[in-house]
């Protein structure tokens, strides 16, 4: 087949369609979401959902119905998605389920840089982690191959480097197609109650023995030989970075990287003068091989921190000498010229808020010149930590806390913190303002259940978050636009914060970006990559 | 040195990696340089790595991609080893300056925008770009992008200056990056990109890259022929 230069993901995309996955779905996350756009572009059916763990569900039950799914999200996704992924280990697929997890060493665009891998350990999942866009584009066939011969999800572990880099891809012929979807009654299996998840804990660990078995003989792992006294065990982007730094040593690239290799792993030390391991993030598979008995040399702890590159290896590998990395620090963003978010966090600062915040562009409020954000942590916390702040604090500054959270993050984790909310009153009452901009503008204006569209822009139900907010008994509704009606919004919120009452406020104002982009045509289906 | 301007880098077959770092502020279209880029050594046949750092870049944020020719294997560019910097910002172009070898081009578009911090007087935007980077590498040439991409009728066309006058320095023709443009930009604008970036290229053909007291130099060891 034809040569492609190709994106990772878009890489996966088109793996994924290949495997004739017969659904996407995933939630936007930086820097995974341009995944299910490219497999929707392809022809692939490809969906947004509301919250990662609602899209591991659907593909779960994709999964069950005996046919091909797969879910993406980046790295925290995972958290939330995680509930589904540990039980469905146990539970297993009747046909294949691919988690795609995007991990951001670094943190280009995320709040931490916690591994994948370990989840792959903790749940009991095969892991798979591409280095460049064919590993992409062959792992994610793989992975739909792995889950459907042990009927077990598996875990491709990308990385921001991998997400975002392109090289020349070659296509294999695409699959046959994927088994039809039927209904099969197995309760043991499907309803994991403890006397069905007893046996199923056991029948997993069977799986994963079987699976690093066939690891260690034909899995997606390569040894190089080498002509110096060095040998490297490696996975992932990393690989591409110590071939560079050091091309002589000798490499053992790990494809899958959990279940390990071990016996290869073990063998390849023991070949070595000296045998290190360059992983990014956590040091999983150097405290794996150190735990098996694997003999290998010290590589410092600065290793975990950020992103590798060439030039961090090299300072690893001529021992610890203690980096200097003088990578030059960026122009930091902003919210862009006209975006009504502005508007809202000057009338905040104005007022003397104490502001728990969520995650979104909002976020950029907490930088100069507006630093008017005082919290954020996780998707959806603004509104149980804003309460927590009210109970907490004395009267006088309790009432000026507020909790603002964007439109898609209310959707994706807000709901309940609102049910938190309307349940649990503080004795000051409390303050939510939901920041309507009409898309997941952050990760770059995907739709969501509040725009009233699907992933392909099809017209969708739009949730109404005032509708919701009085089902849930808060006495006090109101929606303004930030930018015909300042001067309302700005009583209101003063109104809302002298009362001892819930108040939720939706200030609603498209997104400069997304009303651009929703003015242009719609991209067309099946085009080629 | 007017012998030198007919010599170009050689990407084909010699196994040599040519770097470039593409530097930018969200929204420029820097990334979509890289992309056409990339797409022309596809199409020359050359192996060809990009890689782009985005996620908050739209808003405003440094906007830093590579590209890297040759049978390199890291996608990233490791810092002292970029061969051309394309800057589509002058104080961006300045930031990653430390990526160039010391033999190594600038290729700057004059252009400055002003980040909000200057705007608060926290920070001051430098006004010796041109001698900075002159300290990184002694090879530098600083055009009028915007002011060329305006003219042809659109501000977003600086990307496809800035190409134009890289792809003096590098031997794929002609007709691979009027095919490579024609691939990535949207329909509607291709004409107009290949105006802009003929406009680039003949730019650094004709600028005056003798005399030293403009901000338009180039160095002799640039032009090697691997």
């Amino acid at each position: 087949m034809t040569r492609k230069f190709l994106m990772g993901n878009e890489a996966v995309a088109l793996g994924a369609f290949h495997a004739r996955a017969k659904r996407g779905t995933g939630y936007p996350g930086t820097p995974s979401s341009e995944i299910l756009d490219v497999f929707n572009r392809l022809g692939g059916a490809a969906a947004w959902a509301p919250n990662e763990k609602v899209a591991a569900e659907v593909a779960l039950g994709v999964a069950f119905a005996g046919t091909r799914a797969f879910v993406t999200m980046k790295h925290v996704g995972l958290n939330v998605a995680a509930d589904v992924l540990f039980t469905a280990a146990y539970s297993g697929v009747d046909g294949a389920l691919v988690f795609v997890v995007a991990d951001d060493p670094g943190m280009a665009s995320s709040q931490n840089e916690q591994d994948t891998a370990r989840y792959a350990v903790a749940a009991g999942v095969p892991l798979l982690e591409p280095a460049d866009s064919q590993d992409a584009y062959d792992f994610t066939r793989l992975a739909f191959a792995v889950s459907e011969r042990w009927k077990i999800p598996v875990l491709i572990k990308l990385t921001t480097r991998v997400c975002h880099s392109g090289t020349v891809v070659v296509p294999r012929p695409e699959d046959a197609e994927a088994p039809v979807a039927k209904f099969n009654r197995d309760i043991k299996s499907h309803v994991m109650v403890p006397g069905h998840a007893r046996p199923a804990h056991r029948q997993l660990r069977k799986k994963l023995a079987e699976i690093a078995e066939w690891n260690i003989k034909e899995g997606p792992n390569r040894r190089i030989e080498g002509c110096g006294d060095l040998g490297i065990i490696t996975a992932g982007v990393a690989f591409a970075h110590a071939k560079e730094a050091a091309p002589d040593a000798a490499f053992y690239k790990v494809g899958m990287s959990y279940p390990l290799p071990m016996k290869n792993l073990i063998e390849f030390c023991n070949d070595m003068k000296r045998a290190v391991v360059i992983e990014e993030n956590d040091p999983c598979m150097r405290d794996a091989i150190l735990a098996a008995g694997g003999n290998l040399s010290h590589v410092s702890e600065e290793m975990r921190f950020g992103e590798l590159n060439v030039h961090r290896i090299r300072g690893l590998l001529s021992d610890d000498t203690p980096e200097v990395q003088p990578v030059p620090s960026g122009k930091p963003p902003g919210l862009c010229a006209g975006c009504p978010h502005d508007r809202v966090f000057r009338i905040l600062k104005q007022n003397d808020c104490i502001v728990a915040g969520d995650i979104g562009c909002y976020t950029l409020a907490a930088l100069p010149p507006l630093e008017a954000m005082d919290t954020q942590i996780c998707m959806g916390a603004s509104i149980g930590m804003g309460l927590g702040l009210r109970h907490a604090l004395p009267e006088k500054d309790a009432r000026r806390v507020v909790s603002v959270i964007g439109d898609s993050t209310f959707v994706h984790s807000g709901l309940t913190g609102l049910a938190e909310m309307a349940y649990n009153v503080p004795k000051t009452g409390h303050v939510l303002l939901i920041l309507d901009n009409g898309t997941t503008a952050m990760t770059g204006q995907q739709e969501h259940p509040g725009t009233g569209r699907t992933l392909d822009a099809e017209p969708a139900s739009q949730l109404d978050y005032a509708k919701v907010a009085k089902a849930m008994n808060i006495p006090n509704v109101f929606v303004f636009d930030v930018v015909k009606e300042k001067d309302a919004f700005e009583q209101a919120l003063k109104n809302a914060l002298a009362k001892n009452e819930l108040t939720v406020i939706i200030a609603r104002r498209p997104c400069v970006l997304a009303a651009a982009r929703l003015g242009a045509q719609k991209k067309p289906k099946g085009g080629a990559l | 040195m007017k012998k030198n301007k007919g010599e170009k880098m050689n990407t084909g077959h010699s196994g040599k990696t040519i770097n470039v770092v593409i530097a930018g502020v969200g929204g420029q279209g820097s990334i979509t340089s890289g992309q056409i880029a990339a797409r022309a050594a596809m199409l020359h046949g050359t192996e060809v790595a990009m890689s782009e750092v985005h996620g908050m870049a739209q808003r405003g944020g440094s906007v830093m991609s590579t590209v890297r020719y040759g049978s390199n294997q890291s996608p990233v560019i490791p810092m002292g080893e970029a061969d051309f910097l394309l800057g589509f910002e002058s104080l961006e172009a300045l930031r990653y300056s430390p990526y160039l070898r010391s033999s190594g081009v600038a290729i700057v578009s004059d252009q400055r925008i002003i980040p909000t911090i200057e705007a608060l007087k926290k920070a001051t935007y430098p006004t010796n770009i041109f001698a900075e980077l002159k300290i990184q590498t002694k090879s530098a040439i600083f055009l009028p992008a915007l002011e060329i991409a305006a003219e042809i009728g659109n501000p977003r066309l600086i990307g496809s200056v800035l190409l134009g006058a890289f792809s003096a320095f590098m031997d794929f023709s002609a007709s691979i990056w009027k095919q490579a443009i024609t691939d990535i930009v949207p329909h509607a604008t291709i004409e107009r990109n290949l105006q802009a970036f003929r406009a680039g290229y003949e730019f650094t053909i004709d600028a005056d890259v003798l005399s030293a007291e403009k901000p338009v130099t180039v160095n002799d060891s640039v032009f090697i022929t691997a």
